[in-house]
């Protein structure tokens, strides 16, 4: 049985060209995990419940008023036969736990393909992952739904992942070394609208230290078939004294590619976050993090809440 | 999406509306306007955007979504009269989804006159013009310190003068007794079956569960009203589901009910159109994220706060009904909405188009200049930034609407093919396991088959 659970005080100043100003406060629960395990030999299952507001996006009928309510994220059955292991539920995607993986910080910011949509951290398919010998990572391959682990099927196409995390110098110091790589083809929506991702990154994933950077590359956003767009993303973490946790993370999504002639500049945002936490006691930490979030002006007008500076105080507790 | 796989058969007489007019299918498109707003930078990217204040907007100001509304005095104003979008928005999202929708409207004025329509249609860049000027010199005129109440409309314009003309006269006829009533043994009952033009317009019985909940809900909607008349106005005497009207709302549950009104002569008989809520699908644009406790708070809020004075339509009200949120108002001939198929002749000319596109923007900037908690005075923020180039922004909005007016033209062609490819839900395959209760069922009703164009 497994617990994790992130609340938070966060304060958002959202301001604009014209000097303007709004801001707003609140307490906010952004993760409430509860995990189940259960094992017999090679057989395997996994069962994980979060909490969600039961009305997103501004809407106000929800459940039962806009209730927290608990939803399965993941509820898998799995099998590991020597280096294979293979599950089918709703299953965590190949990738974004990977990425998680290195920047071990979610409880400051999501990985910003999460974060912006583009790809899902879990779906419902079926995925198998073949270790590498002598630790040199693992190859992967998912089917899916493609629709994200929050809502039904809306098409007959599945969506395909293949993944790679490859750490290429398995011993001595460079064993932190890691490069991730995966590709994702699929379709969205009833119109089947083409959601296509390729993403690379290189990480150094030492406890004490991580740096990492990676890009994604989309064809395929929001229903939208022919808009590409891409994303780069950069960290550094660090314990640099026992306890004391020190993260910054940035990056930078261009959300169209396509340029227009009546519009200057390129439709982009941009995200900063800075962190400092202390591990107050082994499964309980306290962060508190500035972040800024800038959307180019191009951009504004569709995100006019994008532009803010957030300063949050967070609690993480994980057992 | 929940509409789909709950009430299928209602969802496709919306789609089966939207693939007819293309007016129907800008009037059905709010969620596609959202998404590209938020996703297209040619949409939403100005050099006049404003982040703070969030202003008072109606979300989805197209020309059929304004009309006359007889205000407790009796007198009959011009005013927003669909609240189902409102919401705190940014202001050029109402103020490009008026001009659009204006420019759009050429396209159903003169439906029974080609080189009339050719004639209109060729003019979309003057109307668009004075829509855009309409908006600016009202904003003008509120940031100088005119009172929201001073800033009117012409009632001369020909589009304005026919519509207040023709409810003065239908209000005093009470048009609608004759057209939704028929009186049985000296009692005033509703009809049934089909009681317009339209085919797709019919009344049906309601479920008695329904039926039975009627007083309590309208109890609940009279204390919402400003000045609420005695119960015993709202006595009901009949009550029947109505299916068709509105596009986007299509899908909706709608009652009519007829109730007492004044007296118990059969004479004075109020007809009251009760029609589901749901959120107002915008989504989030502030920090905050919700502004408004519930649908009936959002409704009763942005509509008291847009009009010029709180009572302009004293028995439009709001409650909850079987666990819906209902919106409540007076179903009377005497406040008629524009038709933009009614655009014709002497209504359907570049000229009269364009002053009715200039008072339909003044009547959307006095919206907009409603104080909120963010701002007591909006208008003199969006001035300050308008004011930077007036002209070069009433260009920037001219360009930006006739674009995705052409854009909304092709999207149409579109739709159209999707839904002859996937089928009257798009494509959307009804799980058995979506279907509502049996009461639910039964006050969701069987709507007349779709008519596709």
């Amino acid at each position: 049985v497994g617990l994790e659970v992130f609340a938070q005080y966060a304060y958002r100043r959202t301001l604009d060209d014209n000097g303007s100003a709004e801001w707003f406060h609140r307490f906010e629960l952004p993760r409430a995990h509860m995990a189940l395990d259960a094992q017999s030999g090679r057989a395997r299952g996994r069962v994980v419940v979060e909490a969600v507001r039961s009305a997103a996006e501004g809407a106000l009928i929800g459940v039962a008023g806009d209730s927290l309510v608990m939803r399965l994220r993941e509820a898998h059955a799995g099998y590991r036969y020597g280096p294979i292991e293979a599950s089918a539920g709703v299953i965590p995607t190949l990738l974004i736990p990977e990425l998680e993986g290195a920047w071990r910080m979610r409880v400051v910011a999501a990985d910003p393909r999460e974060h912006t949509g583009l790809i899902a951290p879990a779906d419902l398919g079926v995925r198998a992952r073949v270790l590498l010998p002598g630790g040199y990572g693992w190859v992967g391959a998912g089917a899916y739904n493609g629709e994200g682990y929050d809502s039904r099927e809306l098409n007959r196409g599945k969506n395909g992942e293949l993944a790679a995390s490859f750490r290429p110098l398995p011993s001595g110091l460079a064993q932190h070394l890691l490069v991730v790589g995966a590709y994702q083809v699929g379709s969205t929506g009833t119109g089947l609208a083409r959601a296509n991702r390729a993403t690379g990154g290189l990480f150094w994933d030492d406890f004490f230290i991580g740096v990492g950077a990676s890009a994604t590359y989309a064809w395929g956003v929001d229903d939208d078939g022919s808009r590409k767009s891409w994303l780069v993303d950069a960290f550094i973490r660090s314990e640099p004294v026992p306890a004391l946790l020190l993260s910054i993370r940035g990056s930078h999504w261009v959300r169209a590619t396509e340029s227009d002639p009546q519009l200057e500049g390129e439709d982009t945002v941009t995200w900063m976050t800075a962190s400092a936490g202390y591990r107050l006691e082994d499964p309980l930490e306290l962060h508190t993090a500035v972040g800024r979030s800038l959307p180019s002006d191009r951009a504004r007008g569709s995100l006019p809440d994008a532009d803010h500076w957030e300063a949050r105080l967070i609690t993480r507790i994980v057992f | 999406m929940p509409l789909i796989r709950t009430r299928p058969a209602l969802v496709a007489g919306k789609y089966a509306t939207m693939a007819g007019r293309l007016y129907d299918y800008h009037r059905g498109s709010v969620p596609i306007y959202s998404h590209d707003f938020r996703t297209k930078a040619s949409v939403s990217a100005s050099h006049y955007a404003l982040a703070s204040p969030l202003v008072l907007g109606t979300g989805d100001p197209h020309p059929e979504n304004f009309g006359v509304l007889v205000a407790a005095d009796g007198s009959l104003e011009i005013e927003p009269n669909d609240f189902d979008s409102a919401d705190r928005l940014p202001y050029l999202w109402d103020l490009r989804r008026l001009i659009v929708g204006v420019v759009i409207g050429l396209s159903a004025s003169n439906p029974d006159d080609a080189a009339a329509g050719e004639l209109a249609l060729g003019a979309a860049e003057p109307v668009a013009r004075a829509t855009v000027e309409g908006y600016v010199d009202a904003v003008r005129r509120m940031a100088d310190g005119a009172h929201r109440r001073d800033v009117g409309v012409d009632v001369d314009s020909p589009i304005i003068a026919d519509l207040l003309d023709r409810s003065a006269d239908d209000l005093a006829d009470k048009a609608e007794l004759g057209e939704l009533t028929s009186t049985i043994d000296g009692k005033r009952v509703l009809k049934r079956g089909v009681y317009g033009d339209d085919s797709q317009e019919t009344l049906a019985d309601l479920p008695r569960i329904a039926r039975d909940t009627l007083p309590s809900a309208l109890e609940a909607y009279r204390r919402s009203l400003v000045a609420p008349p005695e119960a015993k106005f709202f006595t009901v005497l009949d009550a029947a589901r109505k299916f068709g009207g509105g596009v986007a709302s299509w899908p909706r549950v709608r009652i009519l009910v007829l109730v007492r009104g004044p007296s118990d002569s059969p004479d004075d008989d109020v007809v009251l159109e009760m029609r589901e809520l749901i959120d107002s699908g915008l989504g989030v644009f502030g920090p905050q994220e919700v502004y408004f406790d519930s649908p009936v708070h959002r409704v009763l809020s942005t509509s008291r706060a847009a009009w010029r004075r709180p009572d302009a339509a004293p028995l439009w009200g709001a409650a909850t009904f079987l666990g819906l949120p209902v919106q409540v108002r007076w179903e009377t001939e005497g406040q008629k909405t524009f038709r933009t198929r009614r655009f014709a002749k002497a209504l359907g000319t570049p000229d009269a188009n364009a002053s009715f596109g200039r008072d339909a923007a003044t009547v959307l900037a006095r919206v907009h200049g409603a104080s909120t908690d963010e701002s007591a005075a909006p208008a003199r923020e969006l001035w300050r930034i308008i004011s930077v180039d007036p002209e070069d922004f009433a260009r920037e909005q001219i360009r930006v609407a006739l674009e995705y007016a052409r854009q909304v033209t092709e999207d149409h062609q579109h739709f159209n093919n999707a839904l002859r490819r996937l089928g009257p839900t798009l494509g959307v395959v009804i799980d058995p396991a979506d279907a509502p209760h049996p009461d639910l069922r039964a006050l969701y009703g069987t709507p007349p088959a779709p008519a596709l164009p």
